[in-house]
C-alpha cells in the first residue's frame, strides 16, 4: 500500500467514529503525527470537522429518503438510530440513494426499539419507494402484442412486470401513515401523529407518470403478481398463487381477466413473452 | 502554446440546476447561458430525475459536474461509475465533464465528501495518470476543481497551486477554478488567496465556480448557502483578468432562496466579469491597492467573526428523492 493510501485508509476509519475524535486518544495521536493543525484548530479538531460532516451529510440523506420512519421515531430516537446504522453499515456506493438499503434489516435486528414491527414496515416501504423512484423507464404494454398471443400459449407465457413495480406485504397501514407524517412535516405541525393499530395489507408500490402510488391488492391477486414478477410462467404462477392464498385454482382463474385488465391499465405488466 | 480555455467555448454565466427551482425554470425559462447539473443526481436510468433532465436539455445548454469520482483515492474510480458517467455525457452533450482534486473513500467505503489530498509527487503521478485515462474513456474534455479544505497534511511538499497545475499539465486536462474555494482554503490555512489565483495555469481554466461560505471564526465551511462575499468577487475579477472570458457558474446548494435571488447573483457575476474583461483589455487591474489589502485582510482568520453554520454541506443541493410530498394517494383494486 502506498503512503497516501495508508493515510487515507486510517482517515476513512476515523471519519466513521460516532463520537468526537478529540476525545479519542488514537485519533489524537494519528492527527498529531500526520496533520498540521494551525493556531486556531489542533490537528484532531481539523479531522473532527470532516467526521461531523460525514454524519450530518448522511443523516440528511436518510431524512430525505425515510421521512415516515423519521416521523414515527422523532428527532432524538431517529438520530440515535441513524448514527448507529452509519457506524455499522459502510456506505459503498457513489449513489447516496443506496445508503438506506440495509435500514429495514438493521431495524429488525436492533434491540430496545419501541414499535419495531411498525418501523420495519415503514422502512421497507420507504426503501421500495427509493428503488421505484429511479427504476428504469419502460414502455407500456403494446395491445397489439397482447392480442397476438395464441389462445393456447397463455399457460406457458411469461408476463414481464414494470421495473418500477415492487410488491410488499405489511402488518400496518404504513402507506396512509406515511402520507400523514409527511403532511405534518410539511405543515411544520408539532402535534404528534397517532400511530395506527395493526391492519395487514398487500401493497403494490408503483411509479406512474412520475408519481409513486401504493395500490392495495387482494391477497390472491398479490400472490399471483408476486409469482409472475419472480418469472414463473402464467400457468404455474396461478398454481403458486392459489396454493399460497389458500383459494381454489378455478376461483382464481375466474378473477384473472379482471385483475389483468387493472394491471395492464396501471402499467404493472409491460410485456408478454411467449415460450 | 496552450490555447485559452484549452480551446473550449466560453459559455457565459450560468447557475446550478437545483430541485426547488425546477418548476419555474422549466415553465418560465429565464435567460441563462447554461445550467450545471450534478452528474450523480442523473446517473440513474429512469424516473423523475431523467424526466427533469430532459426538460433542462430542452431549455438550456447543460454542463456536467461530478462530486463522487474520488480521483485521488486508494482505489481507482470504478468502471461502473465511469460507464454511467459516459452514458450521461453522451445524453447531455456536455462540452466538458468535471470533478474534484480529492478523494472520497477508502477500503470500499464511500464517504461522500471531497477530502483533501496530500500535495505530494506520488499523488501528482497517480492523479495525472488517472485523469488522462478518464478523459480518454469519457471521450470529452475533462477538468478537475480545486476543493475547499479544512485540514492540511504534514506530508505535503508542494503548494496547492503547484499540485493542481502540475497534474493539469501532465494529464492535459482543464481546471475548474473555484474562486470561493481559494478564499476558504486561504482563510483556513493562512495562505495568500491572491497568490493562489496568480499561480494557477490560467490558460487551463475552462470554468469558474462562485458560491457563498460560512465563517465560523476558527475556520470557514464551504456551505454554498448565501451570497458570494466581496473578497471573492475581487478574486473572481482577478481570475478573469488573468484567464480572459471563462464560463462562470453560481452555486447555491443550501438554504436555497427564490429563483430571482440566484438569477440576480448570476447578473452580478456577469457585471463583475465585464468589468474585469474591460480592465484586461485596457491592460490594467480592477483591483487597486485598497481592494488588495481588503482581500488579504478578509482572508486572515479572526475568531470573533462567527456566522451561523454547523449543518451537513451538500454539493449540488438536496437530491430529488422519493421522500417528496407529492406522491399519489392510495388506490384499491
Amino acid at each position: 500500500m502506498t503512503t497516501a493510501a495508508s493515510l487515507q485508509q486510517r482517515i476513512a476509519g476515523f471519519l466513521r467514529h460516532t463520537r468526537d475524535l478529540a476525545r479519542d486518544d488514537e485519533a489524537r495521536r494519528f492527527a498529531d503525527e500526520h496533520l498540521t493543525g494551525n493556531d486556531r484548530l489542533s490537528p484532531v479538531e481539523q479531522l473532527e470537522i470532516y467526521r461531523e460532516q460525514f454524519f450530518l451529510r448522511h443523516t440528511d440523506s436518510l431524512v430525505d429518503d425515510f421521512p415516515g420512519l423519521g416521523g414515527i421515531l422523532g428527532q432524538a430516537a431517529w438520530d440515535a438510530l441513524v448514527w448507529a446504522y452509519l457506524a455499522t453499515v459502510v456506505p459503498t456506493s457513489y449513489d447516496l440513494g443506496e445508503l438506506g438499503e440495509g435500514l429495514p434489516a438493521f431495524i429488525r435486528a436492533r434491540a430496545g426499539l419501541e414499535h419495531r414491527e411498525l418501523l420495519v414496515d415503514m422502512a421497507t416501504l420507504e426503501w421500495h419507494h427509493v428503488v421505484v423512484f429511479s427504476a428504469p423507464d419502460h414502455p407500456r404494454l403494446d395491445p397489439a402484442k397482447l392480442a397476438s398471443v395464441p389462445e393456447g400459449a397463455w399457460e406457458s407465457a411469461r408476463l414481464v412486470t414494470d421495473p418500477a413495480l415492487r410488491l410488499l406485504r405489511v402488518r400496518y397501514p404504513v402507506g396512509a401513515l406515511r402520507r400523514r407524517l409527511i403532511a405534518a412535516r410539511d405543515a411544520q405541525d408539532s402535534e404528534p401523529v397517532t400511530l395506527p393499530a395493526e391492519e395487514a395489507s398487500c401493497l403494490a408500490i408503483h411509479r406512474r407518470d412520475h408519481l409513486i402510488q401504493h395500490d392495495v391488492l387482494e391477497p390472491s391477486a398479490f400472490e399471483l403478481l408476486n409469482a409472475i414478477a419472480s418469472g414463473e410462467p402464467l400457468g404455474r404462477a396461478c398454481e403458486t398463487a392459489a396454493s399460497r392464498a389458500g383459494v381454489a385454482l378455478e376461483t382464481l382463474g375466474q378473477r384473472l381477466e379482471g385483475w389483468f385488465g387493472v394491471w395492464a391499465a396501471r402499467g404493472y405488466v409491460v410485456d408478454v413473452i411467449v415460450a | 502554446m496552450t490555447a485559452a480555455r484549452l480551446g473550449l467555448p466560453d459559455l457565459g454565466v450560468g447557475i446550478g440546476l437545483r430541485v426547488p427551482h425546477y418548476r419555474r425554470l422549466f415553465a418560465e425559462r429565464p435567460p441563462l447561458d447554461f445550467v450545471e447539473i450534478i452528474s450523480e443526481n442523473f446517473m440513474g436510468v429512469g424516473g423523475r430525475p431523467r424526466y427533469h433532465l430532459a426538460r433542462a436539455l430542452e431549455a438550456y445548454r447543460v454542463v456536467q459536474h461530478g462530486v463522487s469520482l474520488g480521483i485521488g483515492g486508494p482505489e481507482a474510480p470504478s468502471e461502473r461509475y465511469l460507464g454511467r458517467l459516459k452514458d450521461l455525457a453522451r445524453l447531455t452533450q456536455t462540452p466538458w465533464v468535471s470533478d474534484h482534486f480529492c478523494w472520497c473513500g477508502a477500503g470500499g467505503a464511500h464517504l461522500h465528501d471531497l477530502l483533501p489530498l496530500p500535495f505530494t509527487p506520488e499523488l501528482v503521478r497517480t492523479v495525472a495518470e488517472r485523469a488522462r485515462r478518464i478523459q480518454d474513456t469519457l471521450g470529452v474534455p475533462f477538468a478537475l476543481e480545486n476543493t475547499s479544505s479544512y485540514l492540511t497534511y504534514k506530508g505535503s511538499v508542494l503548494a496547492e497551486w503547484e499540485f493542481i497545475g502540475e497534474i493539469a499539465e501532465r494529464a492535459n486536462i482543464g481546471l475548474l477554478f473555484d474562486v470561493n474555494n481559494v478564499f476558504v482554503t486561504a482563510y483556513n490555512h493562512g495562505l495568500d488567496p491572491l497568490e493562489f489565483v496568480r499561480r494557477v495555469p490560467h490558460e487551463r481554466i475552462v470554468q469558474i465556480h462562485l458560491a457563498g461560505h460560512s465563517n465560523l471564526g476558527t475556520h470557514i465551511i464551504d456551505t454554498h448557502d448565501r451570497h458570494v462575499t466581496e473578497p471573492v468577487w475581487d478574486l473572481y475579477r482577478l481570475a478573469i483578468e488573468l484567464a480572459g472570458p471563462v464560463s462562470t457558474l453560481i452555486e447555491w446548494d443550501d438554504q436555497i432562496p427564490e429563483l430571482e435571488v440566484v438569477l440576480a447573483e448570476a447578473e452580478r457575476a456577469r457585471a463583475e466579469r465585464e468589468r474585469a474583461l474591460a480592465a484586461r483589455a485596457a491592460g490594467v487591474s480592477s483591483l487597486d491597492e485598497e481592494r488588495i489589502r481588503a482581500v488579504r485582510e478578509a482572508a486572515r482568520a479572526r475568531p470573533s467573526s462567527t456566522q451561523s453554520g454547523g449543518h451537513g454541506t451538500r454539493q449540488g443541493g438536496p437530491r430529488e428523492s422519493a421522500g417528496a410530498s407529492d406522491d399519489a394517494p392510495e388506490a384499491a383494486e
